[in-house]
């Protein structure tokens, strides 16, 4: 098959991804339509590389757990929350 | 996040402390993350967690299983968050991205996207409120969508089960939420506004 040894990993990896979304199997000919054209497509490579870059940074961006939460949310628990203040 | 085996799981329908423990332990750091990308206030983010754990501690013993104990406690949280944004702003409602306003999104050059370091810029600080800034811009459920999936790693099909809503609203929210968040990364990366070196 055409190109089958020329698209990256990371590429085959994101077409997967495409795909689940739409929920298609990667071997389905929808699929093998689009890494067919990713593979001669800098523009769409570039900017699936890019979605994935995006998501990469927010990934990163979780917000911590305050100090002492776990610990406040146990003694909640630990005798029942008739016992908490909501 | 948390998988119970049966035995864990009778146990925790009978309220053993050590389990509601290990519950508790494995699950606030997601559940805090959601909640808190959702009300973006801390004290608010830990009384809706507290409310989300009340509800477990209360109903726990009615749970079927029918869904996995997190996927439930998702579920839960979502609805007490999206509850508590209610209150905080009662006129403003629930809001949704209209097609004529994703459609206005253009997109940006994306040289700046190919030459930004991922790892270099998550050392700056400013870089990470312009990050939370645009995520805010999300309207609620099309935020709740994207931080379930690409920052909670959850599965579509998790996805739908917490929100209610369909495989395809979900889908279609996911992929505006990315899209928008991709259009903004790269204008504010485009319009020169930080420093490459991080």
């Amino acid at each position: 098959m055409k190109g089958k040894d020329i698209i990256s990993p990371q590429c085959k990896k994101i077409v997967y991804e495409i795909c689940e979304r739409m929920g298609e199997d990667m071997t389905s000919p929808h699929c093998r339509e689009i890494m067919h054209h990713i593979e001669d497509c800098p523009e769409c490579k570039a900017y699936l590389e890019s979605l994935k870059k995006t998501v990469h940074v927010y990934r990163k961006t979780r917000e911590e757990i305050p100090a002492g939460l776990e610990e406040r949310m146990m003694e909640l628990l630990k005798h029942g929350p008739g016992h908490a203040t909501p | 996040m948390l998988k119970l085996t049966d035995d864990q799981l009778a146990l925790a329908i009978k309220l053993d402390p050590a389990t509601i423990s290990l519950i508790v332990k494995k699950t606030t750091g997601p559940l805090y993350n959601l909640i808190f990308q959702m009300v973006r206030n801390r004290e608010d983010a830990e009384d809706v967690l507290q409310e989300t754990y009340i509800k477990m501690y209360n109903n726990l013993s009615g749970f079927r299983g029918e869904s996995s104990l997190p996927t439930w406690l998702y579920r839960v949280a979502t609805n007490a968050a999206l509850e508590k944004l209610r209150k905080i702003s009662p006129d403003r409602g629930i809001r949704d991205f209209q097609d004529e306003e994703f459609q206005e999104i253009t997109i940006n050059d994306r040289r700046a996207l190919d030459e930004f370091n991922p790892e270099r810029m998550m050392m700056n600080e400013e870089f990470k409120t312009v990050l939370n800034t645009y995520l805010q811009e999300l309207p609620e459920k099309t935020r709740l969508v994207f931080v379930l999936r690409d920052q909670e790693n959850l599965s579509l099909e998790e996805i739908v089960m917490i929100t209610g809503d369909s495989d395809w609203s979900v889908k279609g929210r996911l992929k505006r939420a990315r899209s928008f968040l991709r259009e903004k990364l790269a204008g504010y990366l485009t319009e020169g506004k930080v420093n490459y070196e991080g």
